[in-house]
């Protein structure tokens, strides 16, 4: 058996406290920061997991952000091409009027006028800007997708967004999609700006036939408009519910992160008390064991 | 037998025990003094030496009583190797440990400041760019952004280079301390043997001596041997640090480029070397194997891995950014993002082709539109690559962690076994007050007892002489 000195003895319970409270300030240190991993070394599975998730969490608010950019530029073309929808029904119904035969040369003259004012209103829709880029453009530099003209100046590039993980979503669609692609040959076969301005020359000249054919060109045109109606639309609602979708993805993320990183209160608490009253028996025990020696009882 | 040879007997116990209680009161007063080994005054009764012959009778056996024979220094070598052992061990440990905390200290993760922070940070960057892909303020952002990721991943160099830095001044500290250490133990062996040969108590010496080998040891991890007269010789690696009276010395030296792949590290090696004929010093453990580890190991080791993933970093994103376009479609192509030529931590910064001039950031993919995004997206996406600089330094910093975890672990471990190895040396060296005062009742009681044998042969002398034939007076 070891023999045991006084110094020994001494050390020994000094170690033993030394111990005793260092697991204590340990917790105390985690319920004051209130952060259960305070270095890489404290779990570092843990830490690995968090900092994963942490990268990912700043993704996720960033697809968020993105999102937003593209909600605005999916209403905005939405917006736009329920105007372009409107613009081309009232040209329709002028047309009808011009058609019926009711019409004379004045009222004729005056129809074609309305007819160009309302090709010019629609190069304005078509030159609709979001955060000062035209949105029917394409992907090129500048402040328009059409000119004064009516010939289009964008290109047929994509805007495209990632909004999620998996999803990247182009929010745009061509000027050449919605207006139709100009026909410099053939005016009648041209986009939107060609074919309204062949309908107003053949109502001012009261060329019947011309009239006719432009019903139908109208309605191709309002067709095209329509198509890409149906597309923003259901970008719209996969943006609506991809945006809910990085909501949840974040506060999973931001509970996962704090599961990892802070302290569970109730467990750091209880932990508190169990060492402390450690601590505490550890004090009086070693009061108790190196206090009294032989010299206690001689006299 | 002369009538006054039991006043000697009572004598020599009288000396013996004042001479133990002096020795006990050595021990007392030595009760917390670090590295004092007990002593115990061996006694042995001085009649019963002579030789028997064939006349010889009790009464010729007239020398009586108690010799001091010598006094003992308590200890047992056996267990003081062991614990000298356990405490180099305890200090390589230990050094290695704290050297790893602060080579974690200089990678704060997780954080909102650190590397990963920052990388993430500028991915996100290069996104806001593509949502707004002609706004020159969000190009700046990516570029302000970069800077402050090279910021980042240059102030972690530095704090690593520091590290190494401090980790050589405290070797060169350290060596000095060995070398004073052994100088002192040199002159301490020659004072014993003297005093040993002379037949003087050698025991404070001792003490003294062997106070300073344990701190040797923990410095140096070296081994000791018993030597001649007292003395010990200390061995590094089977070389003798002090043989005798001679000590030789040490010495830490820069030791050219570290082996590859470390030889790309602006620092080489350290290495320590014998004083006297410039070897290389094997063997050798304790507080200065700990700091050579972290010198020549530890702290290079993840300043490469840093640099790996600077590297990473600049090749990932330069293979992207030069198949893009720049705003200007026409002169903006084919342009490094970081300048290819500062592939580590601490030389990471933006190449001199988009460096303040925002307009020149490739979003786009050569060819498209000025406005496209291609390239934006792309390098927005790094973030999740699983080769990327951001899975590189995850590893890092998750090797990191448990690496310190484990030498942490390791070195309480270490704590525990040399507390043992101490208690158990301890045990038998150490002085246990109880035992003592017991000691010193004994003592005592040895030392009134012969004071009554005087008196009890003084009163019988005194009926010999004034009351013997008195008859008739």
């Amino acid at each position: 058996m070891t023999r045991l000195t006084t110094s020994a003895g001494a050390r020994q319970a000094n170690y033993d406290l030394q111990r005793a409270m260092r697991t204590m300030t340990d917790i105390q240190r985690q319920l004051t920061s209130g952060r259960r991993l305070e270095r890489v070394s404290d779990a570092p599975a843990d830490a690995v997991s968090s900092l994963t998730q942490r990268s990912e969490l700043r993704r996720v608010e960033q697809y968020a952000r993105n999102a937003e950019r593209a909600t605005s530029w999916v209403r905005s073309g939405d917006a736009a091409l329920a105007s372009v929808d409107d613009q081309l029904s009232a040209v329709r119904s002028l047309l009808i009027q011009a058609n019926s035969g009711a019409a004379d040369a004045t009222a004729r003259a005056g129809i074609a006028t309305q007819i160009r004012a309302i090709r010019a209103a629609l190069l304005d829709t078509a030159n609709t800007q979001v955060e000062g880029r035209p949105i029917f453009a394409g992907t090129v530099a500048g402040l328009k997708a059409y000119d004064s003209s009516g010939s289009y100046v964008g290109d047929a590039g994509a805007v495209n967004v990632p909004v999620s993980s998996n999803v990247t979503m182009q929010v745009n669609v061509s000027g050449t999609t919605v207006f139709g692609t100009a026909n410099l040959l053939d005016p009648t076969q041209g986009d939107v700006f060609q074919v309204l301005d062949s309908i107003a020359t053949a109502v001012q000249n009261g060329d019947t036939t011309a009239m006719g054919a432009g019903l139908g060109l109208i309605d191709t045109a309002a067709q095209r408009v329509a198509q890409a109606q149906v597309v923003l639309g259901a970008r719209g609602a996969q943006l609506e519910s991809l945006e809910l979708a990085n909501v949840d993805a974040s506060t999973n993320l931001k509970a996962g992160i704090s599961r990892l990183e802070d302290v569970d209160l109730a467990e750091a608490l209880i932990g508190l008390r169990t060492r402390e009253a450690a601590y505490q028996a550890a004090l009086q025990a070693t009061a108790k064991v190196v206090q009294p020696s032989l010299l206690d009882f001689l006299r | 037998m002369s009538s006054f040879s039991g006043l000697n007997t009572a004598l020599s116990g009288l000396l013996a025990h004042k001479r133990t209680i002096d020795m006990i009161g050595h021990n007392i007063s030595n009760v917390e003094t670090e590295g004092f080994s007990r002593r115990r005054v061996d006694l042995t009764s001085s009649g019963s030496i002579q030789p028997p012959g064939r006349y010889s009778t009790y009464w010729t056996n007239s020398n009586l009583g108690v010799d001091v024979e010598r006094v003992t220094r308590i200890r047992d070598e056996f267990l003081e190797t062991k614990a000298r052992t356990e405490l180099g061990n305890e200090a390589a440990q230990n050094r290695m440990a704290e050297v790893l905390v602060r080579i974690e200290a200089a990678f704060p993760e997780p954080s909102d400041e650190g590397v990963q922070a920052q990388l993430a940070k500028f991915w996100n960057a290069w996104s806001d760019a593509a949502n707004r892909p002609g706004d020159i303020a969000t190009r700046t952002a990516v570029l302000e952004q970069a800077k402050r990721l090279a910021q980042t991943f240059a102030g972690t160099a530095r704090d690593l280079t520091a590290i190494r830095t401090d980790l050589g001044t405290q070797l060169d500290t350290k060596v000095a301390e060995v070398n004073a250490m052994a100088g002192r133990i040199a002159e301490l062996n020659e004072q014993i043997r003297v005093a040993t040969v002379g037949g003087a108590d050698a025991s404070d010496l001792l003490d003294e001596r062997d106070l300073l080998v344990d701190r040797l040891v923990t410095t140096t991890g070296a081994t000791v041997r018993p030597a001649a007269d007292g003395q010990v010789d200390v061995l590094l690696g089977g070389s003798t640090l002090v043989a005798g009276k001679r000590a030789d010395t040490l010495s830490v030296v820069a030791n050219g480029p570290l082996d590859a792949p470390l030889d790309t590290l602006p620092f080489g090696g350290l290495e320590l070397r014998w004083g006297s004929d410039g070897y290389p010093v094997a063997g050798f453990g304790g507080e200065l194997g700990g700091l050579l580890t972290g010198a020549n190991d530890l702290v290079p080791r993840y300043l490469h891995e840093l640099d790996g993933v600077a590297a990473q970093l600049v090749s990932t994103v330069n293979a992207l950014h030069t198949t893009g376009q720049g705003l200007d479609t026409v002169n903006d192509v084919n342009l490094d993002f970081f300048d290819p030529t500062g592939v580590t931590a601490a030389t990471l910064a933006l190449s001199s082709d988009v460096a303040d001039q925002p307009s020149r950031l490739a979003l786009a993919t050569a060819g498209a539109g000025a406005l496209d995004t291609t390239i934006a997206n792309a390098l927005a996406g790094l973030a999740t690559s699983t080769t990327g600089a951001d899975a590189l330094h995850r590893t890092l910093v998750g090797r990191l962690g448990i690496e310190t975890q484990t030498a942490e672990s390791r070195a309480s471990i270490q704590q525990l076994i040399r507390v043992e190895a101490d208690t158990a040396r301890r045990g038998v060296s150490g002085v246990n007050l109880d035992e003592e005062m017991t000691n010193l009742i004994a003592s005592q009681r040895a030392y009134e007892a012969s004071a009554r044998l005087i008196t009890s042969i003084d009163e019988m002398l005194d009926v010999l002489i004034n009351r013997t034939g008195t008859v008739g007076r």
